[in-house]
């Protein structure tokens, strides 16, 4: 039988901690102070920012792992069950496989693959994008990470339409929906949640292994034609 | 320059943890990787890489500005540059998780460290450690980062972690019990 360590955890972390501090301050002492010597490119300096950006919106999609969130999704499972607020109610009905947790301006949604629950090892190793974009938007941003796929399409007016693709296994999708009506839609006679909240209009889809989201301030039907044309790329 | 995606960021309040992290260490960060790549635009490269891979970790940091969350930047930092510095200089030597495999296993060590164990016993036998060590114990036990969520930070698989955290622990001990006896 592999030994537990036995050097108490507060001792090794501050022990760790305080190495770190050394080594990293003898070397680099300062910290904001650096800005002034080194500025990232603009190029970098976009990437980054709209990282930021997609943290900041409300489709900002965190993959976290239903372990760590035992205790939320008990709340959230109590919360589903007796909630009144009709504004979220679609958001329960067309899934059965994920648990809403409704706040007053915004609501998560757990979903959980019960046919994968070891997402472990688990990958994005297919990709789907639509097949149909408005005229006039063209593709300007992409990006492909270990378990999700996004790309971002714009025109001429910086409209934006945004595309993301994300395994399904033990995510979770944090949704503005203040103020927001929601609605029951069927995409190629799978049903899906669509929604529009301060002029964007958004459409959530879960197939079997992936939760798709598209959003954009374009027409529902455009919207839906979008969604309706999502096919595997490679 | 701040780019078009800031002027949406209306008040300083609305700041995300994501935008406050990047412009408090984004130039340590930049010299970090400068140091290790020698090369401004892949520099550049390491900061953005480095970025994709604390944005799915965000939620592990509670103060910006503080001793543990700057060791966190600079170690995913590094670890991003030193990895694109050898995939550039395209070494085709094993790699350490590979040779992490083939050693025979450490021995075991059952017994308990004396209880008198000190911080400063065990800073001294930190020091003694490889880097890769010292790295993905500061990641599990300062930076509380499961072992899945340093997989993918260090870029290599989630036995790997498990095995290369076991093994960090295991040699930690050894240098411990050696000394206290």
């Amino acid at each position: 039988m592999k030994n537990a360590i036995s050097i108490p955890n507060d001792i090794l972390s501050e022990a760790l901690l305080r190495y770190q501090n050394e080594r990293i301050d003898n070397k680099y002492p300062l910290t904001g102070e650096y800005n002034e010597q080194m500025e990232p490119n603009k190029q970098t300096e976009e990437k980054i920012n709209r990282l930021i950006q997609l943290e900041k919106k409300p489709y900002f999609i965190l993959i976290n792992t239903i372990g760590k969130r035992v205790a939320c999704i008990i709340i959230a499972m109590i919360l589903a069950m007796t909630t009144t607020v009709l504004s979220v109610e679609a958001f329960r009905e067309p899934f059965i496989n994920y648990i809403i947790e409704t706040y007053e301006e915004w609501s998560t949604i757990s979903f959980n693959n019960s046919e994968s629950q070891n997402s472990e090892g688990i990958v994005l190793n297919e990709i789907y994008e639509p097949s149909y974009i408005p005229e006039g938007f063209t593709k300007t941003f992409e990006e492909e990470l270990s378990l999700s796929y996004f790309c971002e399409y714009s025109n001429a007016n910086n409209e934006i339409i945004v595309y993301q693709q994300n395994l399904l296994n033990n995510i979770q999708v944090n949704i503005d929906t203040e103020a927001t009506v929601t609605e029951k839609i069927y995409i190629n006679n799978v049903e899906a949640i669509f929604y529009e909240n301060k002029g964007q209009n958004h459409i959530l889809l879960k197939g079997d292994q992936y939760v798709f989201f598209i959003a954009g301030n374009i027409e529902k039907s455009e919207l839906i034609k979008v969604a309706e044309s999502i096919e595997k790329i490679k | 320059m701040l780019n078009f995606y800031l002027c949406l960021l209306d008040t300083e309040e609305e700041k995300s943890k994501m935008e406050e992290l990047y412009h408090t260490y984004k130039g340590l960060m930049l010299k970090v990787a400068f140091d290790i790549l020698k090369d401004y635009d892949l520099a550049n490269d390491a900061l953005h890489n480095a970025f994709l891979k604390i944005a799915h970790h965000l939620n592990k940091l509670d103060e910006i500005q503080c001793h543990k969350t700057k060791a966190y930047m600079v170690i995913v930092i590094e670890n991003v540059s030193k990895t694109m510095y050898n995939k550039r200089k395209k070494q085709n030597t094993i790699s350490f998780d590979e040779l992490e495999y083939e050693i025979e296993d450490i021995k075991n060590f059952e017994e308990d460290v004396s209880s008198e164990l000190t911080v400063q016993i065990v800073l001294d036998k930190i020091k003694l450690l490889p880097d890769i060590y010292k790295e993905i114990l500061t990641l599990k036990y300062v930076n509380d980062l499961s072992d899945k969520s340093i997989a993918k930070i260090l870029e290599i698989s989630n036995s790997a972690a498990r095995k290369r955290l076991e093994r960090a622990r295991i040699k930690l001990t050894e240098l411990i019990n050696k000394e206290q006896n």
